[in-house]
């Protein structure tokens, strides 16, 4: 089928991913200038390599269309998870995430992160599965399949010991649920045992939770062996999250979440990061130390400087100024995302734009309060500014995608407008 | 198809997350902005207090007798270090030894210190590599390694003093250590960037001692030649001022641990004979006995309360005058039962004895003297010769100091003054006056007595030929701890007043456990001579020469010394000896001469006093050169430039009292 597409692109959106991405490997570069000279002052040549690969790719993407992707869906995905599996054979840590696998490693060299590919090849799987039913599911057990095809991913990247992008996919997984037009009260359901999972800490919680689920079930009136299941979820993940405390969780990850409630309580070692972290966006003040001129970063007060906090960096040496137009400009991603998302021709379309924004919103969101001790601290990159090829090129391949679907959609695709 | 409500909760969530995140950050970045602001600096800033420089401990002519030096401490970090070539060329280029350096280079050790301290020049080729850390250490150099050591006492590593003055005066040496800021970043390294100001701190204080230092030297060599001669196990000098109560010399010495230990204060010792005149003292001052009074000494032997004393020199009656002269022991006894036991006793605290001088030496003894009550029957006999109680030396020379200047028992000065970096005087010792001992008549009378006992007395050994000497020996049978009195163990002690009649010098020596004749007429009065006749020859002896003119004897015939050398050869030090005959007083014509000597050296001092030619110090010991730059009227700083290089180069002619840099590198 041949779709009309509109020969102007959706320029905002290219403007806006541009300015991050220049803004990104501005910090990079400022990153690296520290007073004792490291690896990370090289890195900004090649994040600035990285883009004219990753722009090289977003327009190559861009010129394949939406039916193309649909039908690609399948083998990328087919595809992801077999270099996914592959981790467990050729999987190596890299710098702070030293222990885990998520590196694709071929002869000594590491060639990327696939996680990050994975989130894209999920997103296009996830849209045609959801796409290919003419009412949104209803009922919970309408949803295995979208469950399949997030979780089997989910759980290799997991096993590869990446906690941080596997929250993404269950961020990927809800957001795309939702703007499927999931009822409200399925996805509450749906969220029911990850609720019972955290609620279990305290078991008058975890009780009102229960109670309030009883309610919701009743309401919800579901296949008896549904509201069973649902109950029974609940009950189990009561039961094993204490022993998943116990046993299951690094002792680092059980370190990260005590900190996100007192970074205090442990300010040398666990609560380090958090607490240099607001140090250097708290000192950065109004307009920031200057560019460069963060003596936190400087300093090598600030950890992964030039990774996963490298917002703090924005807040050190550009202030609040700084920190509010990063934002601003991830907002108009966002917005502007979520236009093309609303504006897309057809199901497939629309749900690819509003999973690959929910990707980055996830990312932005979890990595940002991070920064600011509003989340616990996963390592989770930042889009457009953290080091680090593969997710640059992900991103980019996702501004691609939605430059196409935008291009083929409804609407003058450059009007500034949300 | 989608619900298009779900674009709006979709646009207010994104809305209300952007508000989250901006509210979070206008939070930690401008409400919480200056704690986190202070956090951060507390975080890289380390206060440090960069040691100051100790001030130096110097003579009464401000000739070092101890000063500091900026070394440094040198530590590897093996494994940070990328070529172990350079590293290892520039440790042994510092003079590291080989088998540290060995250390240093093996990427299997974590961390070395390096034993040896290195002057900053040495260390800086090494100091700049990657991996070596220095720490700034400061060195004390006693320039007098001999007695004078033990008085101003020692420093330790961690630049405190902690013994001797160097204790004693350490608030006033160690100076403000000042408060700086280091920048640091996470791993500790110190930063040069962005710098914080440091409040450099006040160096210490210089320490001006009464101490001539050429005295001192002459007091050593003069002790331990004696001691050695002797056969004794040691021996004390204290040499006062008894004007001021000024220390001169204080020299210690024994066989057991050398000369490194400040006994003439801290080891009291019982004086025997030389207590006699205070006795006479008291006596004469409660109006009890004079000087011409005559008593029955039974012919040198009396038995008192069961104990039997005698004499040296018998005779069936004596003066109180020749009680004194001749040391008679049944003289004393007999004329001190006219004191009351308060009387006797008070005669003897009053002067001194039992109760510590008030040096600033930590440490000093008290030495002891039991009041009345704690008396037993022969304890007044006892106390008249010089028994049952224990003085240190410097008491003892403290108390004949009050005969000698008119009466007067008068606090020592140790500390003349003590003067900031920069010259100015923020502290000098005034004279300080205990109490009044005995009026000037009863002054007078006693050195009257101590001439004769000089003259024709016991003590005609310590006699000169060309002035007037007065003096007292006392010979005390010694006691061990535990064991009473020794058989045949005597402390000989000699304190004499020079001149006689207004005398510039107290000099008490004492000798303890000379073997053969262990009178102190024969042990401790010639070595007083001695000494005396040392200093007599000694360009800068703390004497007055015009009023020691007035006070020559006419009769005697002298070498005129104004023209001579400045220090009699017998007592020149064996390192100086050199440098001391190439000094000499040039012609008075004020020129400056060069006196080639068969050393490759020329030191030339212009006896006007305004010129000098700096001497060629090369292969000279750091303490010969300093002592030849001093002599020869200059100021000595060290440098790390090699050893003996000078700076104004040698043969400069410069004016007495510059500032000469001496190397004293490798």
């Amino acid at each position: 089928m041949r779709v009309e597409r509109k020969a102007i692109p959706d320029f905002p959106l290219a403007a806006v991913a541009l300015l991050l991405s220049v803004y990104g490997i501005l910090m990079v570069y400022s990153a690296g200038q520290t007073d004792v000279p490291t690896v990370v002052a090289r890195l900004y040549k090649s994040q600035i390599i990285w883009l004219g690969v990753s722009l090289v790719g977003a327009f190559a993407i861009s010129r394949a269309s939406v039916r193309f992707l649909e039908w690609a869906a399948w083998p990328a995905y087919l595809g992801t998870l077999v270099v996914l599996a592959s981790l467990f054979v050729l999987g190596s840590g890299a710098g702070d995430a030293a222990s885990s696998k998520s590196w694709l490693t071929i002869g000594g060299h590491r060639i990327g992160q696939p996680s990050e590919l994975a989130k894209i090849t999920v997103v296009l799987m996830l849209a045609r599965v959801l796409a290919s039913v003419r009412e949104p599911p209803k009922l919970l057990v309408e949803l295995w399949r979208p469950a399949v095809v997030v979780g089997v991913p989910m759980v290799l990247i997991l096993a590869a010991g990446d906690l941080g992008s596997s929250i993404v996919f269950v961020g990927i997984l809800f957001a795309m649920l939702f703007w499927a037009g999931v009822p409200w009260l399925t996805l509450v359901l749906l969220a029911s045992p990850i609720v019972s999972l955290i609620g279990a800490s305290s078991t008058w919680v975890w009780g009102a939770w229960f109670f309030l689920l009883i309610v919701l079930v009743w309401r919800y009136r579901p296949y008896l062996i549904e509201g069973i299941g649902v109950v029974l979820a609940n009950v189990f993940m009561g039961i094993i999250a204490p022993i998943i405390w116990d046993h299951k969780l690094k002792a680092y990850q059980r370190q990260r979440l005590l900190v996100f409630l007192d970074p205090s309580s442990d300010p040398r070692a666990s609560g380090y990061h958090v607490i240099q972290s607001q140090v250097a966006i708290g000192s950065g003040g109004w307009l920031g130390k200057g560019f460069t001129m963060g003596t936190q970063k400087r300093l090598a007060f600030l950890p992964a400087q030039h990774t996963d906090f490298i917002f703090s960096v924005v807040g050190e040496e550009l202030g609040f100024i700084g920190v509010a137009l990063a934002l601003s400009l991830f907002l108009v991603l966002f917005l502007r995302s979520v236009r093309i998302a609303t504006r897309a021709n057809d199901s497939f379309s629309s749900l690819v734009a509003f999973g690959l924004a929910a990707s980055w919103f996830v990312h932005v969101g979890e990595n940002v309060g991070m920064t600011l001790n509003l989340m616990p601290i996963t390592g989770i990159p930042l889009p457009f500014f953290s080091y680090g090829g593969s997710f640059m090129l992900a991103s980019w391949l996702a501004v691609g995608i939605l430059l196409r679907i935008s291009s083929e959609g409804r609407g003058r695709a450059d009007t500034l407008a949300i | 198809m989608l619900r298009r409500s779900r674009t709006g909760v979709i646009h207010l969530a994104l809305i209300a997350f952007a508000i989250a995140l901006v509210a979070r950050a206008a939070y930690v970045g401008l409400w919480e902005g200056r704690t986190w602001a202070a956090h951060a600096a507390r975080e890289h800033q380390t206060a440090v207090a960069p040691a100051a420089a100790r001030g130096p401990i110097l003579d009464a002519a401000g000739r070092p007798l101890a000063i500091s030096r900026s070394l440094v401490h040198l530590a590897v970090a093996p494994g940070e270090i990328h070529d172990r070539a350079v590293l290892s060329r520039a440790l042994t280029r510092a003079g590291v030894d080989a088998p540290w350096v060995r250390l240093a280079t093996d990427p299997h050790r974590r961390w070395i210190d390096l034993p040896t301290r290195v002057l900053p020049g040495d260390a800086a080729a090494a100091a700049a590599i990657r991996g070596v850390y220095v720490t700034p250490v400061a060195e004390r150099i006693a320039l007098d390694p001999g007695g004078v050591a033990a008085i101003t006492g020692h420093v330790g590593p961690g630049g405190n003093g902690i013994d001797g003055l160097e204790a004693g005066l350490d608030s006033v040496l160690r100076g403000d250590p000042g408060s700086g800021v280091v920048l640091h970043d996470a791993l500790g390294r110190p930063l040069e960037s962005p710098s914080a100001p440091a409040s450099n701190g006040r160096a210490g204080d210089a320490v001006v001692l009464t101490i001539n230092d050429a005295l001192q030297e002459i007091c050593e060599r003069a002790l331990a030649d004696a001691v050695l001669r002797m056969g004794a196990s040691g021996g004390d000098v204290v040499v006062l001022d008894p004007h001021d109560g000024a220390i001169l010399a204080l020299a210690s010495r024994r066989r057991t641990f050398g000369g490194d230990a400040a006994t003439t204060l801290t080891e009291p010792y019982e004086p025997g004979s030389t207590m006699k005149p205070f006795i006479a003292a008291g006596l004469l001052g409660h109006d009890l006995v004079a000087p011409a009074d005559v008593v029955d000494t039974h012919l040198g032997k009396l038995t008192i309360n069961g104990r039997t004393i005698t004499d040296e020199h018998r005779q069936a009656s004596m003066t109180l005058r020749d009680v004194i002269r001749l040391s008679s022991n049944v003289g004393i006894a007999q004329f001190s039962e006219r004191l009351s036991p308060r009387q006797e006793y008070e005669a003897l605290r009053d002067a001194g004895f039992g109760s510590p001088t008030g040096v600033p030496f930590p440490g000093e003894a008290a030495g002891t003297l039991p009041d009345p009550p704690h008396w037993s029957k022969q304890t007044p006999v006892s106390l008249a010769i010089g028994y049952e109680v224990a003085v240190t030396p410097l008491q003892m020379a403290l108390a004949y100091a009050a005969i000698a200047n008119g009466g007067e028992l008068l606090e020592p000065v140790l500390v003349r003054e003590i003067r900031r970096p920069d010259g100015s005087v923020v502290y000098r010792r005034q004279r300080r006056v205990v109490r009044r001992l005995m009026t000037v008549e009863i002054a007078r009378q006693l050195r009257e007595m101590l001439i004769a006992t000089v003259a024709n007395g016991t003590a005609s050994e310590a006699d000169l030929p060309s002035y007037i000497v007065a003096g007292k020996t006392g010979t005390a049978r010694r006691t061990e701890y535990g064991a009473g009195y020794g058989r045949n163990e005597y402390n000989a002690s000699f304190v004499g007043l020079f001149p006689g009649r207004d005398p510039q010098y107290v000099i008490l020596v004492k000798l303890d456990d000379p073997s053969g004749s262990y009178y102190a007429a024969k042990t401790a009065a010639p070595l007083f001579k001695v000494i005396l006749e040392s200093a007599l020859a000694a360009r800068d002896a703390s004497l007055d020469r015009a009023v020691l003119a007035a006070d020559r004897r006419p009769s005697a015939t002298v070498p005129d010394e104004g023209t001579s050398l400045s220090v009699a050869p017998a007592v020149a030090p064996a390192d100086t000896a050199g440098v001391l005959d190439s000094i000499r007083t040039a012609s008075a014509t004020g020129q400056s001469t060069v006196v080639p000597v068969d050393r490759p050296l020329a030191v030339a001092v212009r006896a006007a006093q305004t010129t000098v030619v700096v001497p060629d110090l090369r292969g000279w010991t750091l303490r010969a050169a300093v002592h030849a730059l001093h002599r020869a009227g200059l100021e000595v700083q060290l440098t790390t430039a090699p050893r003996g290089t000078t700076d104004p180069a040698p043969g400069t002619t410069v004016r007495t009292g510059t500032v000469v840099r001496l190397g004293d590198g490798a």
